[in-house]
């Protein structure tokens, strides 16, 4: 059988190919079937990120939205047109013509280690990958269509770049006549893309067998699972692992047996229900053979040192955190460590790769213990990292030091938050005293570490949200990576979704697709936006998302931080000693640029604004005259009095605007590090140590 | 390669011997404890392991009715060996846990039994014996999946110590 296995965009610059595609692609080809593999995001990005294109692009918007400017009187459609393309037109049509340049840096270790060249060229990257999918009204980044909707008819006007794309990939495909397409979805945003793929597959070739799996395949906002209408496009799903049934529904389908006895699939019966069979897991991961990488093309993904990902466990150990999916906690099942290496061997004799990226769910300590024993015994060139979590063992800086003499040079451990109380309702089962001590041994060792956490869980207070990110903040000098990865969203496979009554919270649909909680006694929770705001342009979650990690923790501090969205952007105002604060100066932060508009479609009266852009987040913001005002007179550093006098506001209008342009990292402050101070909460865990 | 064992004994009264057949892998020993009920197990903390003693030696123990394999695989990551005490009973827990769903039960043996694969550590499972009028006495349901117990994670053991049959 020939199967054409699709890894579809999933909205993060193709840096790493997905784990599936090599997993998949060894099983099928045990079994004997040919397998073309691509991963469209990558072919995606090959194909539209190129200067010349995205500078067309950014003109037909700017035509577009001229041609909307002058229309005598809108509707609010075009309103609503007019003011998505003005924050597209944020971004600085300049930018683009270094994009060639941005993925040529991606490839070139020397450049790519310079933070100051890094910072620039990688916001450029992702400002105009952004771009991309977001020209057309239906493009993935804006308000992405969910439900049935993703398969209606697409929005005409400007150009949607991924789907034209997509048109030509699925010709590409079609032609080498594959039986069988497989899409595979790891993430939930992959799914809106693999559906469009599907879509076109079966309008072109309905007698092709397409079937969809993957780790998010049960997501909320496209029930594949449960809902007819997406056998539409697709023939069949797949729920849970692939490595067994996979190749026993491709076997079925070649041999003409009937596949709906294959486990893990669903499928539309006759009579318009979902049919289905039992879900059975991997029950063997020793027997499932290495990942093979020979059918993805290397050569396009944007890192200096590819990456080989892989994984040396199925579910998870602890599986108590109360926010986490069901997905990732149940069916705990590991593969031998000397396998795992033996994985590594392989791949590094296919295809040269010696970074590995160990992508378990939460990895065992004593794993990587094995394998960094193993990979010191055979002398392999290996460099490695895992996601954890701060575990007893690594408190013993004997773990630490064999860890580190076995090629690891990066662990990311799930803190979640800096509240003992907070760490309790998730039920994570950290103990904070032990962070400093684990911190400590990883610093003497050269193993970098990275933390990922959230606010918003329900019972958290704002202060305690504080206390999160002044604890991460306060340890820079060990925590290479703040990787805040937003506040909190509800999904209904957790434990809080099924103990609702015990967290005191009631879950509602917010919209479809999203889901929200409100409190029991009629509160509302805290509106996390402004800190959201704050904590992600200073964290550094996009550089883990896109695998920056490993490459950068074997740089000095000094380039870490230099790379850091704390470092870029500075302390909050909360942060600085009072005694300082009116002394001191602030000033624009050079990622931001504003762009001023002729007319506002959100204004009646017709009057300009202006939108400032923010290239370390691709955030913008609308500004009124006085945020206009504030940020010229920050092209040059202004303490508070300098700045009433410049711009003639008053004192506290002046503090008010400093503060939310401080907060969203428009505006940094010029101060000491030792007139800088983090809660004294944050710094508990570090005074115990010390005192004991 | 780990030296998993299997114990067949009196569960409650051959804890002495089951620590000193533990103690032969190392100083650190790890216990995971399937006595609590699924209903009774603490909302916080039961993954926080806790010094406990056991015929007479400190182990770290965690309480775990259900997911005993995950359990076994986090005290692996710092112990010398680790004590599943005891399989009749997991059963029993898991059956009436999880009694309408067997591919969860079957879910449980093979996480349990990857993990014994694995090699992180030592693991001795103690087991009432199976035979005739030897074993306690459990639910059928219970009975069934305990000698499943035995046939699924019977082969990681590399060998059986009947302590019962030397009592006798």
């Amino acid at each position: 059988m020939r199967v054409a296995l699709i890894h579809p965009p999933d909205a993060i610059i193709p840096i790493v190919p997905c784990s599936s595609i090599p997993v998949l692609t060894a099983v099928l080809h045990a079994a004997g079937h040919t397998v073309k593999a691509y991963d469209a995001g990558q072919i995606v990005a090959r194909e539209t990120l190129q200067t010349d294109k995205v500078e067309h692009w950014y003109d037909l918007m700017e035509a577009a939205a001229a041609d909307l400017e002058a229309v005598g009187s809108r509707d609010a459609e075009q309103n609503a047109e007019l003011r998505r393309l003005q924050r597209l037109l944020a971004m600085p049509r300049s930018m683009i013509a270094e994009l060639d340049d941005a993925i040529a840096m991606m490839r070139d270790m020397d450049r790519f280690s310079n933070p100051a060249i890094f910072n620039r060229k990688f916001d450029v990257l992702r400002a105009c990958f952004q771009l991309v999918y977001s020209l057309n009204p239906d493009g993935y980044f804006n308000m992405r269509r969910v439900g049935h909707d993703v398969l209606g008819s697409p929005t005409p006007g400007l150009p949607d770049p991924p789907m034209e794309v997509f048109e030509r990939l699925v010709d590409r495909i079609l032609a080498d006549r594959p039986d069988i397409v497989g899409l595979t979805v790891p993430f939930d945003s992959a799914i809106f893309f693999a559906l469009k793929i599907a879509q076109m597959v079966k309008a072109r070739a309905p007698h092709v067998v397409v079937i969809m799996g993957g780790s998010a395949i049960e997501s909320n906002s496209y029930p594949v699972m449960t809902d007819p209408f997406y056998f539409t496009v697709l023939d069949y799903v797949m729920i849970g692992e692939g490595e067994v049934q996979f190749p026993r529904f491709v076997d079925a389908i070649a041999s003409g047996s009937d596949p709906r006895e294959v486990n893990n699939l669903r499928w539309l019966a006759e009579d318009g229900t979902i049919g289905k069979t039992e879900m059975l897991l991997v029950t063997d991961l020793n027997a499932v053979p290495a990942p093979d990488f020979s059918a993805l093309d290397y050569d396009n993904y944007m890192l200096p040192n590819s990456l080989g990902t892989l994984q040396t466990s199925r579910g998870c150990y602890y599986g108590k955190c109360t926010f986490c999916s069901e997905l990732f906690r149940k069916g705990f099942r590991i593969r031998r460590p000397d396998l795992v290496v033996d994985d590594m061997v392989a791949i590094y004799e296919q295809t040269g790769i010696r970074h590995f990226h160990v992508w378990d769910s939460l990895a065992p300590p004593k794993t990587l213990k094995k394998i960094a024993l193993e990979v010191k015994a055979r002398n392999l060139p290996f460099v490695w990292m895992a996601e954890t979590k701060f575990e007893r063992p690594y408190r013993e800086e004997e773990t630490i030091r064999i860890l580190a003499e076995g090629g690891c040079r990066f662990l990311q451990f799930g803190f979640e938050s800096g509240s003992s109380r907070v760490l309790d309702l998730i039920d994570k089962g950290n103990d904070l005293d032990d962070v400093d001590q684990t911190l400590a041994h990883m610093k003497k060792y050269g193993i970098r570490a990275g933390v990922t956490w959230f606010i918003g869980f329900p019972g958290e207070t704002e202060h305690e949200a504080d206390v999160s990110y002044d604890f991460i903040a306060s340890r820079r000098d060990r925590l290479m990576f703040s990787g805040y990865a937003r506040a909190f969203s509800l999904g209904t496979d957790t434990i809080l979704y099924e103990q609702q009554e015990r967290f005191g919270i009631e879950a509602f649909m917010k919209s479809e697709g999203v889901l929200d909680f409100r409190y029991r006694d009629g509160t509302e929770h805290w509106d996390t936006e402004e800190r959201n705001h704050a904590f992600w342009v200073r964290g550094d979650f996009y550089l883990i998302m896109n695998s920056i990690h490993l490459h950068y923790s074997t740089l000095s501090q000094e380039a870490i931080m230099a790379v850091t969205g704390q470092e870029r952007c500075g302390p909050l105002i909360r942060h600085i000693n009072p005694d300082v604060l009116e002394r001191t100066p602030f000033v624009r932060t050079p990622e931001v640029s504003v762009r001023h508009f002729r007319v506002n479609p959100q204004s009646a009266a017709g009057e300009g604004y202006a939108i400032a852009f923010h290239s370390l987040t691709g955030f913008s913001f609308d500004l009124d005259a006085d945020g206009v005002r504030l940020l010229e007179v920050l092209d040059t550093p202004r303490t508070y009095a300098q700045i009433v006098t410049a711009t003639g506001f008053a004192p506290e209008r002046i503090h008010r605007l400093v503060d939310l342009a401080v907060n969203r990292g428009m505006v940094r402050a010029i101060v000491e590090v030792h007139d800088i101070h983090y809660l004294p909460e944050a710094d508990l865990a570090a005074k115990v140590l010390a005192s004991s | 390669m780990s030296n998993n064992l299997l114990v067949l004994c009196d569960p409650d009264r051959d804890q002495v011997e089951i620590a000193r057949i533990a103690a032969r892998s190392g100083a650190t020993i790890g216990l995971v404890s399937t006595a609590v009920r699924p209903q009774d197990m603490p909302a916080v903390g039961c993954r926080v392991e806790e010094v406990r003693d056991y015929g007479g030696v400190s182990v770290q123990a965690l309480d775990e009715p259900l997911i005993a394999g995950a359990a076994l695989a986090q005290l692996s990551s710092f112990t010398d060996a680790v004590i599943v005490h005891h399989l009749g009973q997991w059963a029993e827990r898991l059956t009436a846990h999880h009694i309408e769903s067997p591919e969860r039960l079957d879910l449980e043996l093979i996480s349990m039994g990857s993990v014994m694969n694995a090699g992180l550590t030592d693991v001795i499972l103690v087991s009432t014996p199976m035979e005739e009028g030897r074993s306690a006495p459990l639910g059928a349901a219970a009975e069934q999946l305990h000698r499943r117990m035995l046939e699924i994670l019977g082969p990681y053991c590399a060998e059986v110590i009947d302590l019962s049959r030397a009592a006798r």
